[in-house]
């Protein structure tokens, strides 16, 4: 449902019809309406990488402000140390009734469902976090949720399923969301620019479209059971497709960027490919997105499951538990997966980490840079969360590194290193999202994933060191 | 065989059971052609049709969604039908990429003739003429009158719209581009309910061949035989028309490329400072002697698979495999390769594929062999991965890792086949030690307990094995039907293999397709 002050501000943007980059404008009507407004504009955005990390990631002490100091992997996010929380010997042991060698695969087909990823006939995968706030809150923009990723290769899948190594977002059981890696694909989602805009488009779109779920349906009854849902999935297709196009005119017209140059895709990249630019850009989109407020949730895979690419655009830095300096001459960095496996303390593998943790850094500021009303900034009323689907290379589902950027707007902790070594079995990943669930989007859940044996109680409790009471 | 344009009402079809309705359960009965379900082209299918049907060089499917999904059951290949599902991002793209094909098309005044034929008069005649010519190569059959009506009706109407008879046209070409009948590969069957098998029309059989020999729609010649295409010799003669023709490196490159992993060789990771010899020419020509090593089992016996000294090399190899003569730059040549590099097993792209970044798994080329090649897959965890260097041997390594960890269940029944290629690297050089104080020991064992020393000795295993037929038949089987197997197959593939009798990749293909399976369908229970 859109709120009037909502329809004032995109009309207004239609109408200037040149690039306003702002979600807030302040001189749009009165003061109190709209703070109130954007500070229930919380956003979801959640950044993963694969295969764990090495031993430079944990911060050595607990606390909160110069009681505890940031890890070498950690070293970028100095400038951002105030809105971050390190949350230490938390496992996604639940779908699993404790620790068993679940795979690359599986521990992050589960990551954002805390769900066992590979039982028979995959029937037991679930909804992910964010497409539950997706479901929520989705509505309000006009994309409700998107999925962008690096991985230009066919990335190896532990011969389970694709979407398990592939895909971090799960609508549904069956619904993997995956990603979108082409700049330009990403552009054009989130900008509807793929086909030149004229004034009778959209009916004549919708005119063709008309027939063409028309025929599809009068095909169904000469069909058996299984061709029949077939036709089914192209339905709900054609009409989702139609009723967007109808939707179009409600787009606000927040185009600060131009379409990338960059077109990248599975298996298809230029020579000179360039991943950290390839980062950059799609970090670039996302900003732009939640910029524009085309979306709210977005998660963002920085790698697929178990990626073996090779980061040869990093030069290696040498890490030691009191910080890292860049190696005097150029070492290339190789294969991550290669890495991950070659002992916890190696340096290429903690360049890498280090890398992925200078882009969240990128992404953060990116977002704190942007004024979301009220004296607030978008980074402020987000949750960025950030973290990889095992702990390193012993492919344990627990002592995940984790942490998260910005507090939700004034929900979560924010500026501690919180480690819950202490309880018996650690904290269960499944409450971290329970508690994002109920206590930052304020969506009434009674319980998230799917706890076995000892676990079954997992996904149902609220983290109180974590809340801002 | 039938006379062309008999239905299965009147003829019981070969092989089926004399009433033609296999009773529910027996789904093994060899009469029961079993089910594809409807079957949306793939991005390499949609594109090839794509540039078929219209004279476009565009690739606009190589920037589609994945067709990966997560009910893709692993190592499915990439047209297996269970697999293509469709979504709505998945459909704004196919409707995008149609609206944009025909901007390009009407901007081209030579691509928009062979669509545009004819002006228009106060009838809709050019307009039911267009649709008529053109629905028939779109959607690989001729139109039925009531759907030429209702299209010439919508082109119609756009035309009053707009009083323009190409936007009109524009539009009605948009939307059959569109539609389900050009985004999928329909097959209908008369009685949905009934499992009695029937025969494909003519068009869906020249579907079927088509799209499993050159990954793309009909030419115009299989579209003519309309359902004289089922006669056995008309069939057969088309397949082996087809096969000749260079658009079936389509079916090598899918077929070859995802059995025999081309097309994971094309973008594997190698680690340069393990290897200084590798290079990106030497991928390329691996990649390429792997699909050429393919083509010639067309014709050659099955038995050579894995101990042919037949090779494809062109310079590049020759220099890699150590020819006294490597050939001039270039071409490929077929040669007979120096010892140790025989059949399938001694290619650099297999040796290669099969390895890590940096050095060689014998657990990732024993698993990758017993599923691939033995059809004998095991879980694969992704490598716990003991600490392992380019000099020294993994099997010291990895019996240690897998000892501790409670692994030996699963790791003895593939890595001994692993350990007997370990006389080659990470990217197929021979080698006789890891290190001057580490020799190679290229001794392994087969799951059924089979020894043996190197790599020769390992092909000779694996040749007696009947798992190796088997399985390429499998392979072959799934991929020309476009759809996974079920255990209700097996019979089929039994049945196929028998028939077969090792004989070449072209008289497998033979005995596929002029078979129940590729030639019938039947509906299922409501």
């Amino acid at each position: 449902v859109k709120k009037p002050s909502e329809t004032t501000r995109r009309n207004f943007l239609r109408t200037a019809g040149v690039a306003l980059a702002l979600p807030w404008l302040e001189s749009l009507g009165p003061r109190s309406a709209h703070g109130a407004a954007a500070l229930g504009r919380r956003r979801f955005i959640s950044m993963n990488f694969p295969n764990g990390v090495s031993n430079f990631w944990k911060p050595q002490t607990t606390g909160a402000g110069s009681a505890w100091q940031l890890s070498p992997i950690l070293e970028p996010l100095a400038p951002l140390k105030e809105q971050v929380t390190v949350l230490s010997s938390v496992g996604n042991y639940s779908p699993w009734n404790g620790h068993v060698e679940p795979s690359h695969a599986n521990l992050y087909g589960g990551f954002l469902t805390c769900i066992k990823a590979s039982a028979p006939n995959n029937e037991s995968r679930g909804i992910s976090v964010d497409q539950v706030i997706a479901n929520a809150i989705g509505s309000a923009t006009p994309i409700p949720s998107l999925q962008v990723g690096l991985s230009t290769l066919d990335s190896y899948t532990d011969g389970l399923p694709a979407a398990h190594s592939r895909s971090v977002s799960w609508a549904a059981p069956d619904k993997p969301l995956y990603k979108l890696v082409d700049p330009q694909k990403v552009f054009d989602t989130l900008f509807n620019v793929t086909t030149p805009a004229r004034p009778d488009t959209s009916a004549a779109d919708k005119s063709i479209l008309d027939q063409v779920y028309g025929q599809a349906q009068a095909l169904q009854p000469a069909l058996s059971k299984s061709d029949r849902d077939r036709v089914d999935e192209f339905l709900t297709s054609v009409r989702a497709v139609e009723t967007n196009i109808a939707n179009l005119a409600m787009v606000p017209a927040c185009m600060s960027g131009t379409r990338p140059a960059e077109s990248y895709g599975v298996s298809q990249v230029p020579p000179g490919y360039d991943r950290n630019k390839h980062a950059d850009i799609m970090i670039d989109l996302v900003t732009l997105a939640l910029q524009c407020d085309l979306t709210r949730v977005v998660t963002f895979m920085l790698d697929d499951a178990r990626s073996d690419f090779i980061y040869s655009f990093l030069s290696q830095r040498n890490f030691t538990l009191a910080g890292s300096t860049p190696s005097p001459t150029p070492m290339p960095i190789s294969g991550l997966h290669g890495l991950s496996s070659s002992g916890d303390s190696n340096s290429g593998w903690a360049t890498i980490n280090y890398w992925f943790v200078q882009k969240l850094v990128r992404l953060c500021q990116k977002l704190q840079a942007i004024n979301d009303g009220a004296g607030s900034t978008v980074l402020d009323q987000s949750v960025v969360w950030f973290g990889s689907e095992m702990h390193g290379g012993n492919h344990d589902g627990f002592d995940l590194p984790l942490l998260y950027v910005g507090s939700g707007g004034n929900r979560l902790v924010v500026g501690q290193h919180i480690d819950f070594a202490s309880r018996p079995r650690g904290q269960d990943l499944a409450n971290v999202y329970f508690t994002f669930l109920n206590k930052v989007f304020d969506i009434g859940v009674e319980s998230f994933g799917v706890g076995v044996g000892t676990y079954a109680d997992a996904g149902r409790r609220i983290i109180p060191e974590i809340v801002v009471t | 065989m039938d006379a062309p344009g008999s239905d299965a009402d009147s003829a019981a079809p070969d092989g089926a059971s004399p009433d033609g309705a296999p009773d529910e359960g027996v789904a093994s009965d060899a009469g029961d052609p079993g089910r594809v379900l409807l079957h949306r082209l793939n991005r390499v299918e949609y594109d090839n049709t794509a540039k078929d049907l219209l004279g476009l060089a565009t690739t606009p499917a190589t920037q589609f969604i994945d067709d990966i999904s997560a009910e893709t059951p692993s190592g499915a290949f990439d047209n297996a039908a269970e697999g293509l599902h469709m979504s709505p991002e998945r459909y704004q793209q196919y409707f995008d990429a149609a609206k944009s094909m025909v901007e390009s098309v009407w901007s081209d005044n030579a691509l928009k003739a062979r669509i545009v034929t004819c002006a228009p008069d106060t009838t809709d005649k050019c307009a039911r003429d267009i649709i008529t010519a053109f629905g028939l190569r779109a959607w690989r059959r001729p139109l039925t009158d009531a759907e030429v009506t209702s299209l010439a009706t919508f082109a119609g109407s756009a035309q009053k719209d707009t009083g323009d008879f190409q936007v009109a046209m524009k539009r009605v070409v948009t939307l059959m581009l569109s539609s389900l009948p050009f985004l999928y590969k329909v097959e209908m069957d008369p009685q949905p309910g009934s499992l009695a098998p029937h025969r494909l029309s003519g068009y869906e059989l020249a579907t079927r061949l088509s799209y499993l020999l050159w990954s793309t729609m009909p030419d115009s010649r299989l579209l003519a035989f309309g359902d004289e295409l089922q006669q056995d010799d008309v069939l057969a003669g088309e397949l082996d028309r087809m096969l000749d023709d260079a658009r079936s490196d389509a079916f090598v490159h899918a077929f070859a490329g995802q059995w025999l992993g081309g097309r994971a060789l094309a973008i594997h990771a190698v680690d340069p400072a393990a290897y200084p010899a590798w290079s990106e020419g030497l991928r390329a020509a691996m990649t390429q002697e792997l699909y050429l090593f393919f083509t010639g089992l067309l014709d050659r016996p099955f038995d050579g698979f894995l101990t042919t000294d037949a090779h494809y090399v062109n310079d590049v190899l020759g220099a890699y495999y150590g020819l006294a003569n490597p050939p001039a730059p270039g071409k490929f040549y077929s040669v007979d390769l120096p010892g140790g590099h025989r059949g399938f097993l001694g290619l650099g792209g297999f040796l290669t594929v099969t390895s890590p970044p940096a050095r060689t798994s014998p657990s990732t080329r024993g698993n990758w062999v017993m599923t691939h090649l033995l059809c004998t897959p095991h879980a694969d965890h992704g490598g716990m991965n003991p600490a392992l260097g380019p000099g020294s041997s993994p099997r010291v390594a990895l019996n240690l890792t897998v000892a501790a960890a409670d692994c030996t269940s699963c790791h003895k029944l593939f890595d001994g086949v692993g350990f007997g290629l370990e006389s080659y690297d990470g990217i197929g050089q021979f080698r006789s030690s890891y290190s001057p104080a580490a020799l190679v020991d290229a001794t392994g064992s087969l799951d059924d307990g089979t020894t043996f020393n190197g790599a020769t000795e390992l092909a000779a295993a694996l040749g007696r094995d009947p798992r190796l037929a088997t399985c390429a038949v499998r392979n072959t089987f799934s991929y020309a039907l476009g759809r996974v197997l079920a255990a209700d197959d097996d019979a089929r593939v039994a049945s196929v293999r028998d028939a077969w009798a090792k004989g070449t990749f072209r008289s497998l293909l033979h005995t596929i397709v002029l078979g129940d399976a590729f030639r019938m369908r039947r509906g299922e229970k409501p």
